[in-house]
């Protein structure tokens, strides 16, 4: 039986934490490479900021999972 | 800046992946350049429109068709060179260290585990039982990464640990074939109270490059 407390992103009902977890790896893994054009635009900066709010809330939001699997298993669902 | 008439890259790979109708950011055909038995894919981004969210998405959707099919080393979203010619300079520049890296990690996927610690909801009495609670959560996190490695041990090549403000993010260097067992076992795992886990995978072994 799987445990409560792990959530195996990308599984079932762990689709918001696997885009979230898509978008920290593409905007934070990888290659750098040196001299290429900086591009500064307000959409990549959108990106950035949406992660940084969602990521800061994940513990948040992985309290809501265990929460909601609690009250599912009361109510007998 | 715009980024106008401009090629962007998405990883290099080994050999001749397979890139039938693969469209990246734009609906743009993805190409690739070949230098010495690697290839650089990359698309044109002629728009000059701002990036965004699915933008991003799209990215790693021409990552993980080439991803799934064997080991890359992705750029980072967005990098943009000028021209060919660029893109061909940057290969044979970085050829031997790519090489190296793939070679070594052919086989290989990275697996995440994100070990956070569950916030007290009880503000804690003085300075001193703030720090005593802080130090007590350090070690309890510090045994909770051990106690989560030691399942996956024999499924695991190398580890690395980032520390986090939730916690402590574990990355495994995998075999490919194992990542479902991988999951399994971590999936049942017991952490205890204080602690939730996630994991994640299979992704590129970016952790594990050549620094």
């Amino acid at each position: 039986v799987a445990s409560p407390n792990v959530i195996a992103i990308g599984g079932d009902g762990g689709d918001e934490l696997s885009l979230l977890d898509i978008l920290d790896h593409v905007l934070n893994s990888g290659v750098v490479i040196q001299g290429s054009i900086v591009i500064s635009l307000g959409g990549v900066d959108l990106v950035y900021v949406g992660l940084n709010v969602v990521l800061t809330s994940v513990e948040t939001a992985l309290r809501t999972i265990e929460a909601d699997q609690r009250k599912s298993l009361e109510s007998g669902k | 800046v715009t980024s106008s008439n401009k090629l962007l890259v998405y990883c290099v790979a080994e050999g001749s992946p397979q890139l039938t109708d693969l469209r990246g950011l734009e609906d743009e055909p993805v190409r690739q350049v070949e230098l010495q038995g690697l290839v650089l894919l990359y698309s044109d981004f002629s728009t000059g429109r701002p990036l965004n969210q699915a933008d991003a998405l799209r990215f790693h959707a021409v990552l993980r068709s080439v991803f799934d099919q064997q080991a890359i080393i992705p750029f980072r979203f967005p990098a943009f060179l000028e021209s060919e010619a660029e893109l061909k300079s940057h290969l044979q520049q970085n050829h031997a260290k790519y090489a190296a890296d793939l070679a070594r990690l052919r086989e290989f996927v990275q697996m995440e585990v994100r070990i956070s610690a569950v916030r007290e909801n009880n503000a804690p009495s003085s300075g001193k039982a703030y720090l005593e609670g802080k130090l007590q959560q350090s070690r309890s996190l510090q045994e909770a990464v051990r106690a989560i490695r030691d399942p996956v041990a024999d499924l695991t090549t190398d580890c690395k640990e980032r520390q986090t403000d939730q916690g402590v993010r574990l990355f495994t260097l995998t075999k490919r074939p194992d990542v479902a067992a991988f999951r399994e076992r971590i999936s049942r795992f017991q952490p205890s109270t204080g602690f939730t886990i996630a994991v994640s995978g299979p992704w590129p072994a970016t952790e594990f490059f050549h620094e």
